[in-house]
């Protein structure tokens, strides 16, 4: 390589980069805003989508054996003692995809996804 | 914004192009490929499709009633979900307010759907719009700022019917012809507009009618509204609205038939709009009461009122949505006050429910289940205690 092609490859990972950090950059909320007018009356409380969601996948990770989930919601280093329980391993990466969707990270389409399979990991417990 | 599919491309290309460079390829070879891959790839990332939106409406007068038609131009055989904002004070008749749908060869797609209006100025703002790259590679969304206002005759004696308002007699009163009680002979000092023509003729002379001598001022003539703050009317549009109907109802009748009005909103600000003759500026009214009504309920306001209302000597009303009905109940079952008219405003789901995965829309279902089924048992609850409860839940009223 001579100089030349030195000072092209160089501009076009700088180029590369550029637009890798663009992308990262992007934020990937397709979650539309008419959905967040869903509001439902729960318990006399007003909750929205989100947490109706996160709410049942909490009743789900309570049901295989994960408790005080709100402490560890997200140091997911203690969950180092279940690791011998796949299912449980399973469902904390459904958990974190449904987390995911909360902070507007994957598409609605997606998270339901992630919500029937942790569903069905908790009702085949 | 990318869609899964873009970003993996996006991403095998960026490798690629990588990988052409790390093995060694000469300059000829690998600069005309990295300078088209990043053309596609910018082109990708800055793609904005030209899109051309109109909103038709069509008022009908007589009912109320607003179709409204939304067409849409773009390119060819285009992925589009396309959702128009309901504007305040009307509610969704027919159709739906929202369609996701392939524009046709032409690149047009309509919207039509029709809304029920009760105020007579309405506004809508936006169009919200998504649009899926012809690849599949990117969705763009937009938010179209389209203001369209229209102005309706809302006619006045054509109000919606509220059962509750039946109940006190509120809507009976309007336009009340005046009844013929008997009928006697002509005496020196009656109105001559009252001779019965026909009696001009008998040979018992002429004779007046005497119209009925019923003692208007018997009547109650003052309405009490009670009008419970919420949380629920700061996020429902469709629960705001119906409780303006309510409001809309009460003022425009006791406009009518001359009554007085007194609104009392316990939130953390109370709203008392001591007793007033309603005259031409009901919206003046309507949108100071909207204001207060979106906050927190203050319960010893509330109990407070609830103890007046004994003294008071008119109809009362107390307008509660679903979310304070329970704390209300509790208040009502340790009072003496009983017979009372309670309006409960059911939570009713936005129709944008109906676009969501069938996982979370059965979640919801299964919630509002629920829900409904508490609302019935304190319902029955108030009802055995002595009031008078009227469930409003739907937009056909």
């Amino acid at each position: 390589m001579n100089g030349i092609e030195t000072i092209m490859i160089l501009g076009i990972l700088v180029l590369l980069l550029l637009v890798l950090g663009r992308i990262m950059k992007i934020k990937t909320k397709s979650f539309h805003s008419y959905f967040d007018n869903i509001q439902i009356v729960y318990k006399g409380e007003l909750k929205s989508l989100n947490e109706i969601i996160i709410n049942e996948a909490d009743k789900c990770l309570n049901k295989l054996g994960v408790k005080n989930l709100k402490k560890t919601r997200y140091t997911y280093l203690s969950l180092f003692r279940y690791i011998s329980n796949l299912k449980l391993i399973k469902a904390m990466y459904h958990y974190k995809k449904l987390l995911d969707f909360c902070k507007g990270h994957i598409d609605v389409k997606e998270a339901a996804e992630h919500f029937e399979k942790l569903r069905s990991l908790c009702g085949s417990e | 914004m990318l869609t899964r599919k873009g970003k993996i491309i996006l991403v095998i290309l960026l490798f690629s192009l990588f990988g052409v460079l790390a093995v060694g390829f000469t300059i000829v070879t690998s600069l005309p490929l990295a300078i088209s891959i990043l053309v596609l790839l910018f082109s990708i990332l800055f793609w904005k499709p030209k899109v051309h939106v109109n909103r038709d409406v069509h008022i009908d007068n007589r009912t109320n009633k607003i179709d409204v038609e939304l067409s849409i131009i773009t390119e060819p055989y285009t992925s589009i979900e396309i959702c128009d904002e309901l504007p305040l004070g009307s509610i969704l008749e027919e159709g739906s307010y929202c369609r996701n749908a392939i524009t046709d060869s032409n690149g047009g797609l309509t919207l039509r759907y029709s809304v029920r209006a009760f105020k007579p100025r309405l506004t809508w703002n936006n169009v919200y719009l998504s649009i899926c790259h012809p690849l599949d590679l990117a969705i763009k969304r937009l938010k179209l700022p389209i203001k369209t206002t229209v102005m309706l005759d809302v006619p006045l004696h054509k109000s919606i019917p509220i059962k509750t308002l039946k109940k006190l007699g509120i809507v009976s009163r309007g336009y009340m012809e005046p009844v013929i009680d008997r009928v006697r002979p002509y005496a020196i000092g009656d109105d001559f507009k009252l001779i019965i023509p026909k009696s001009l003729l008998t040979p018992g002379g002429p004779r007046v009618k005497i119209l009925s001598t019923e003692d208007f001022t018997s009547f109650k003539n003052k309405i009490l509204i009670l009008a419970i703050p919420s949380m629920l009317y700061c996020v429902s549009d469709i629960t705001k609205s119906l409780v303006e109907i309510i409001l809309y109802n009460i003022l425009h009748h006791a406009k009518l038939n001359k009554y007085e009005v007194r609104i009392i909103i316990p939130s953390i600000q109370v709203l008392d709009t001591k007793w007033v003759a309603i005259d031409n500026r009901i919206h003046e009214y309507l949108a100071r009461i909207g204001k207060a009504l979106c906050n927190s309920m203050d319960i010893n306001h509330v109990k407070l009122w609830i103890e007046k209302l004994r003294e008071i000597e008119s109809n009362v009303l107390i307008i509660a949505p679903m979310d304070s009905l329970s704390r209300l109940k509790n208040m009502l079952k340790y009072t003496e006050v009983r017979g009372l008219h309670i309006t409960v405003i059911k939570y009713i789901v936005p129709p944008s429910i109906n676009y969501l995965p069938n996982s979370f829309r059965d979640l919801i279902s299964k919630i509002i289940e629920e829900e409904n089924n508490e609302l019935k048992n304190t319902v029955n609850e108030l009802k055995k205690i002595g009031y008078v409860v009227e469930v409003m839940e739907s937009v056909g009223l």
